[in-house]
């Protein structure tokens, strides 16, 4: 409420206020930070820091600060756009039959990388966050950091963690994953579509997937697959884990 | 693409459905996902109108990710004085991760024959 007294002192004017509280202005304004994103990153020769959605973020994030709007007020006027993450994920399934032979031969090394990754991601962060000082209920919210942010907030509440800590931190490593992630493969010379899509998928979820689909159908389908695999897992393992480690 | 808009979003309220009569942790779309794959398994191909539609669908996941994520942002406060642990246990894991995975996948590859169908090119 605060901020929303705040904003009407600065934009005085009733037109003004025409644009800031219409309905779609979350939709304009995102679609308009997405469209300056997709020209930084031409302009700068495709630099991985200047990915569409990375600047748009931050482009967004500026613009609520500045004209003093609260998060929840963009996110209702933004939702449509949200909404579309559901069809788009169904969507997923058609790159992920078109290799449906490709991923049967390869299924188990799939399913053993994938344990042994998600394991030790799980791992290192929490060493480090805890040899650093975290606090408990904070190392419960990083457990989901690698999955999807629904599943990660499903089960984040069920293991003890703050749901809401728990997207934060899967957001965040999205957009490592992105930044660092297909510019790391291309120094370790990694060209196998099928590998690049699983890494991306593991360290990345949809964030990762959403860039892997970007270099070609095979490499999003094999992500799309890390991604869904990985939270299906986790989602069955961690609470397990935890039940059995507070005993 | 309206056909295949249909489908997807039908594929969509079947998965909602399942997840909140079985009160499943997973999400209605991933649930649809499996759903429609399971579907493309059974008929053996993917109808034109979805090929299409996923096909226009997919450059714009990143833009449909954004409110999330700055919905995420918003919550930066709650980290207090832990934020610099945090940044970095969440940075070198994850760069970590990605260093390693394509190690191990390459290694469990090469046990198994049948996976070497596709050199690098």
């Amino acid at each position: 409420m605060n901020e929303i007294q705040v904003t009407k002192s600065v934009a005085s004017s009733f037109a003004l206020d025409t644009i800031i509280y219409n309905p779609l202005f979350g939709v304009f304004l995102t679609l308009l930070a997405f469209k300056f994103g997709q020209w930084c990153y031409e302009k700068s020769n495709r630099n991985p820091f200047l990915q569409p959605m990375i600047v748009g973020l931050f482009s967004v994030f500026l613009t609520l600060l500045i004209f003093g709007l609260s998060f929840d007020q963009y996110f209702a006027t933004a939702h449509p756009l949200h909404l579309m993450l559901g069809p788009v994920t169904v969507a997923l399934a058609v790159p992920l039959y078109e290799n449906v032979q490709r991923i049967r031969a390869m299924l188990a090394p799939i399913l053993i990388t994938i344990l042994l990754a998600s394991t030790i991601t799980v791992s290192i962060t929490v060493f480090i966050a805890w040899l650093m000082g975290a606090g408990h209920t904070t190392l419960l919210s990083l457990l989901t950091k690698s999955i999807t942010t629904p599943i990660a907030m499903a089960i984040s509440k069920e293991i003890g963690g703050i749901p809401s800590l728990a997207a934060v931190f899967v957001i965040y490593t999205g957009i490592v994953g992105v930044i660092v992630g297909p510019s790391l493969l291309n120094k370790l010379h990694i060209t196998d579509k099928r590998i690049r899509g699983i890494t991306m998928g593991i360290s990345a979820h949809a964030i990762g997937t959403a860039r892997a689909i970007e270099e070609d159908r095979e490499t999003g389908a094999f992500s799309a697959l890390a991604m869904g695999i990985t939270g299906f897992i986790t989602a069955f393992i961690l609470p397990l884990i935890i039940l059995w480690a507070s005993y | 693409m309206l056909k295949g808009l249909l489908v997807l979003i039908g594929f969509q309220l079947a998965g909602d459905f399942i997840s909140a009569q079985f009160h499943l942790p997973f999400p209605g779309a991933v649930i649809g996902m499996g759903l429609l794959f399971l579907y493309l398994l059974i008929k053996g191909g993917t109808p034109k109108p979805l090929l299409t539609t996923s096909t226009a669908l997919f450059p714009y996941i990143p833009l449909f990710l954004m409110p999330a994520c700055v919905g995420a942002m918003g919550y930066w406060s709650l980290l207090q004085e832990e934020w610099l642990a945090l940044i970095i246990a969440l940075t070198v894991s994850t760069i970590t991760t990605i260093a390693l995975t394509p190690y191990i996948m390459q290694f469990f590859m090469s046990l198994s024959p049948n996976t070497r169908d596709q050199p690098n090119e």
